[in-house]
């Protein structure tokens, strides 16, 4: 699908904060079914907004803002053609080796429970593609996608206990799930282009990625149980969610936040994502 | 710092510093020692004892202290000091030296590049897993150059010896080595306690090692750094184990101790608050460690760091002493590779010998260190301070058993080591003097201009009698390393 995106987040503070540092992950990278055009992010009140790339090849903006601040926007627009490339990406610029993706980490790790759980859904199945669809369907099915965004979510081994998650909170436990297989596997942030239909409370989604031998990297979505289509709008990459955010920030000053974000879709052309559904 | 030493002193012989080979015959001791020997002859009975009440006293007026984790008897407690010093020769030390030399800057050109182009990963030297999925590796790291290509600023590499030859390298710290204000401080105390000795003996100096460390951190200030770097210290704070070292440190380098919450991240730079404003710091020597640095980098629940700190450091606004990342080449399991790694890229053969060590994830390895549990020393391959490690010689059946699980369950987050007889010295006890086992931790630091080591170091000492671990969180004590101007073998 093309169309116009504009992404909207309205922070305001309880209290006026003393200063705030904060690093944006709002920029999409343009691949073979996804491609990003005139694309930019700005702050109010007006900040620096210094564009770097980080270790993982995602686009950073990072700003400060001093005090007092009791709100500030951030905004991400641009257009974007989508395609549904069945989750496969390709002609993006790997950073790491593989192994990279193996890492044991406190978000991602799985327990015993979690890997019995990964391995017997695999059910012999031999064919590294077959597999990672496998689990995907295992754990959309075990699993209820409760939308809803965490700042911090759990980690995969509470999610899984728990048996329900957001969208970034079950993106974890497949990474968990797939690592404990021996299957490199990442963090996906993103927009979900169609918010509204998929039930995720605010316009932020996330899936993960999975290297599937010989293909490459593929997407796969366990919220929704399927590889992500030309709806997905694929943000940043990272090992866990804490890789990929969004936004992180910290203010000066102690201040509950009080977040409004909207994402605003102008699709040019009839989206193909439609006719699928 | 895990000082594992598994010599049952009364059967099996190993060699005392002071009384030499393995003869234990205090009428002969070597020729380095004479002066202390006599002096210990001569020392009236309970002169020991009244300066070792001395020493404790004085310490505690100091208030050098050391928390220990776990402990709740003793939330912070003294380390004992052992008023007997601990000698090496001029010669004995110049070949110490040349190997640490050598090591750290094998440390520091691993470092470089894991992060950079892993020629050595490549070359099939070192397994990529080892080194990418070990926890202290940095992702965020990957492809950063820092300057001058220095990694680990101050390295504390362990120490021990088994004859009067050969020194093995026990353990590479390469994050935030402490235990350097007992050196300071230690030799204080000698001055002021064994004067006489002291003064028999031609004893270099270690008092100029905070302008060493002062003139390291400023050659390795950012490229653009205007003039005289601002240079602080970071510490956890008041209740961290080696705060009392933190301010000792930036009391003797004549910088400010600060806190993460004394810092502001501004637009890539990072400034410290005082009473006149912000002021730009260029150097960090920072004992915070990596995953605490900076809420927007690393763990976001953080209050130790300042937030942006990492994206100042990326960009190259401010120097982290020591680097981020740096605790890569200091993993036990990467430490069995050294010798590997120095001949990779030095293309000399190691001068400081690694302890054999079996790599419980190679199969082999870990089918004979489970037929011998009962003679090896296991420790985790991310473990450290001396928790979490199997001493089998000194294990009951229970604990062997329960180790033998978590080794087969994890055999790659293990490694095992022969029981070495460590060298001991003679230490002062309530009513006598006794050997002890000893190891020793040189403090190396890394600058623009190349590698210096401040002739001494931290010597530990196991108290206990056949006590296998000398970590100060493990009941060790410590000892003044008076290295000579005269050689041990011509004295």
């Amino acid at each position: 699908m093309r169309a116009s995106v504009q992404f909207q987040l309205q922070v305001s503070f309880a209290e006026p904060v003393r200063g705030l540092n904060q690093i944006l992950r709002l920029t999409p990278r343009g691949f073979d079914s996804q491609e990003v055009r005139d694309w930019r992010v700005d702050v109010l009140p007006d900040a620096t907004c210094r564009r770097g790339e980080d270790a993982f090849g995602n686009i950073v903006h990072a700003c400060s803002h001093d005090g007092p601040l009791d709100s500030l926007t951030v905004t991400a627009e641009g257009l974007v053609e989508t395609h549904d490339g069945a989750g496969v990406l390709r002609g993006l610029n790997e950073k790491f080796p593989l192994d990279v993706f193996l890492r044991d980490a406190p978000a991602t790790h799985a327990d015993r429970e979690l890997a019995v759980f990964a391995r017997d859904a695999l059910a012999n199945e031999a064919d590294p593609l077959g597999r990672m669809h496998l689990l995907m369907g295992a754990l959309h099915k075990a699993l209820a996608f409760a939308p809803g965004e965490t700042e911090a979510p759990r980690p995969a081994n509470e999610v899984f206990a728990a048996r329900a998650g957001s969208a970034r909170e079950l993106a974890q436990v497949f990474v968990a799930a797939a690592r404990a297989l021996s299957v490199p596997a990442r963090f996906v942030s993103g927009f979900h282009l169609g918010a509204g239909e998929v039930g995720e409370a605010g316009p932020h989604h996330a899936w993960a990625e999975a290297f599937v031998d010989p293909i490459g990297w593929i997407g796969f979505d366990p919220a929704l149980g399927f590889c992500p289509r030309d709806a997905h709008l694929r943000l940043a990459t990272g090992l866990d969610f804490f890789g990929a955010a969004p936004r992180r920030a910290a203010c000066l000053g102690a201040a509950r936040e009080d977040k409004r974000a909207a994402l605003s879709v102008d699709a040019g052309r009839q989206a193909s994502w439609q006719i699928q559904q | 710092m895990t000082f594992q030493k598994a010599i049952e002193p009364m059967t099996s012989p190993c060699f005392d510093e002071m009384n030499g080979g393995e003869s234990v015959s205090p009428s002969a001791p070597r020729a380095l020692y004479d002066r202390v020997a006599r002096w210990l002859e001569n020392s009236p009975p309970g002169l020991l004892d009244s300066r070792r009440q001395q020493a404790e006293m004085l310490f505690r007026r100091i208030g050098i202290t050391f928390a220990v984790y776990g402990d709740k008897e003793a939330a912070e407690r003294l380390i004992p000091f052992d008023i007997i010093p601990r000698l090496l020769g001029q010669d004995e030390w110049r070949r110490l030296e040349a190997g640490l030399i050598q090591r750290v800057k094998a440390l520091n050109m691993f470092l470089t590049d894991v992060y950079g182009a892993q020629e050595i990963i490549r070359a099939g030297v070192v397994p990529a897993d080892l080194v990418l999925r070990n926890p202290a590796y940095r992702p965020e790291m990957q492809g950063h150059r820092v300057p001058h290509d220095i990694w680990t600023h101050i390295a504390g590499i362990d120490v021990i010896r088994v004859d009067d030859r050969d020194f093995y390298a026990l353990e590479d710290n390469c994050r935030t080595p402490s235990g350097v204000s007992y050196m300071l401080e230690n030799r204080e105390m000698m001055i002021r306690l064994a004067p006489d000795l002291f003064a028999d003996h031609r004893v270099l100096p270690v008092e100029n090692y905070p302008d060493a460390l002062l003139a390291s951190l400023r050659s390795v200030a950012p490229p653009h750094c205007p003039g005289d770097p601002n240079i602080v210290v970071l510490t956890p704070g008041q209740f961290n184990s080696a705060f009392y070292e933190h301010s000792f440190l930036a009391d003797k380098l004549g910088v400010e101790l600060v806190e993460g919450r004394d810092l502001a991240v501004r637009d890539d730079v990072v400034y410290m608050r005082t009473t006149e404003g912000l002021k730009r710091v260029d150097v960090i020597y920072r004992r915070v460690d990596d995953d605490f640095l900076d809420p927007l980098a690393f763990r976001p629940d953080s209050v130790l760091g300042a937030a942006g700190l990492m994206g100042a450091y990326l960009a190259g606004n401010v120097t982290l002493a020591n680097a981020v990342g740096a605790g890569v080449a200091d993993d036990k399991a990467v430490y069995t590779y050294m010798p590997e790694i120095i001949r990779f890229y030095l293309d000399e053969e190691p001068k400081l010998r690694n302890v054999t060590t079996w790599r419980c994830r190679e199969p082999d390895a870990l089918n004979y260190v489970l037929d011998h549990l009962s003679e090896l020393v296991v420790k985790e391959v991310n473990g450290s301070g001396g928790y979490g490690m199997l001493v089998g010689p000194h294990a009951s059946k229970e604990q062997i058993e329960a180790f033998r699980h978590k080794l087969k369950a994890a055999p790659e987050g293990f490694i095992a080591q022969p029981t070495l007889s460590l060298s001991t010295c003679p230490t002062s006890f309530p009513g006598g003097v006794a050997p002890r086992h000893v190891d020793l931790r040189p403090f190396v630091l890394s600058g623009a201009g190349g590698v210096r080591i401040v002739p001494g170091g931290l010597t530990r000492v196991a108290l206990k009698e056949g006590s296998l671990v000398v970590n100060s969180s493990q009941g060790g004590g410590t000892k003044d390393t008076w290295i000579l101007e005269t050689d041990a073998a011509t004295r």
